[in-house]
């Protein structure tokens, strides 16, 4: 269930704003999906689902890529300055391989 | 080694199960793992200074709670929280890294525990315990930093009192 204290207006913004860092890595990533809930404790949260090419993954050593896509979305959102504030963000990863294989709606 | 390295070192073996072996069972447990790992560095760092009995100090470790804990981390991650000493102590980024790994960490290790209906990719679980042993690094080369210390205390106790 989507749970946010957000705007549609925001909601669209933040989505435009994920597709853009996502167009930071045309080499790396092949899409970023995201949805607003709450974590296992009840805070307010937002999922970061980032699927990754192939070829990032066997290139490029594994904390190096995850963590630049990690600090592109959080200085490029602002998550720690501004209305997103009050959200934690949490990511995960997968290749396209392994969604391809998978097959997780949510990850599409 | 101790507990907490040992428990790292499994947590990357869980991450890469081999063929034939149960993958989302294995995956699970390499995050549930990894989570701990860093949890009990950070307890045993903590209460290392303690010069009480073992009995004691089991006691002391027994104090920590895992929802303080992601409180502070979160708090240090994100630049808000404040240390003990006046004027607090600057946080630096590998002590950032640490908390937000903590963080991280802590909600994957719950949902690996509990959500059956989840599947993990081996990518998810490889991350987590990229990023765990990344955290271990930073917190060796952070440890000793005035920051580090008074983060520890705010593990066990939470939010300094205004």
């Amino acid at each position: 269930m989507a749970t946010t204290y957000l705007s549609p207006q925001q909601l669209k913004d933040f989505a435009q704003k994920v597709e853009e860092v996502a167009k930071k890595f045309p080499g790396e990533v092949v899409r970023i999906r995201h949805s607003f809930g709450r974590d296992w404790d009840g805070d307010p949260a937002i999922y970061f689902r980032i699927v990754v090419t192939d070829e990032a993954r066997r290139r490029i050593p594994l904390a190096e890529l995850t963590g630049k896509i990690k600090r592109a979305l959080i200085d490029d959102l602002a998550l720690f300055a501004s209305e997103y504030s009050v959200y934690i963000p949490y990511f995960n990863f997968r290749t396209k391989a392994e969604q391809e294989k998978l097959k997780d709606p949510q990850w599409e | 080694m101790g507990i907490a390295e040992d428990l790292l070192m499994l947590a990357g073996r869980l991450a890469n199960p081999a063929p034939g072996e149960p993958e989302q069972a294995s995956l699970r447990r390499s995050i549930s793992t990894a989570y701990y790992a860093l949890f009990h560095l950070l307890v045993q760092e903590a209460v290392q200074s303690w010069n009480g009995s073992p009995t004691a100090r089991f006691g002391l470790e027994r104090r920590f709670e895992h929802r303080t804990m992601k409180d502070m981390s979160n708090a240090v991650w994100r630049g808000s929280w404040r240390g003990w000493s006046t004027p607090s102590p600057v946080v630096p980024p590998e002590l950032q890294n640490v908390a937000s790994v903590f963080v991280d960490l802590q909600e994957a290790r719950q949902q690996a525990d509990y959500d059956n209906a989840k599947t993990w990719a081996a990518m998810d679980a490889q991350a987590l315990v990229a990023d765990a042993q990344f955290a271990f690094d930073n917190w060796r080369t952070v440890r000793a930093h005035p920051a580090a210390n008074e983060y520890l205390l705010s593990l066990l106790i939470g939010n300094k009192r205004e």
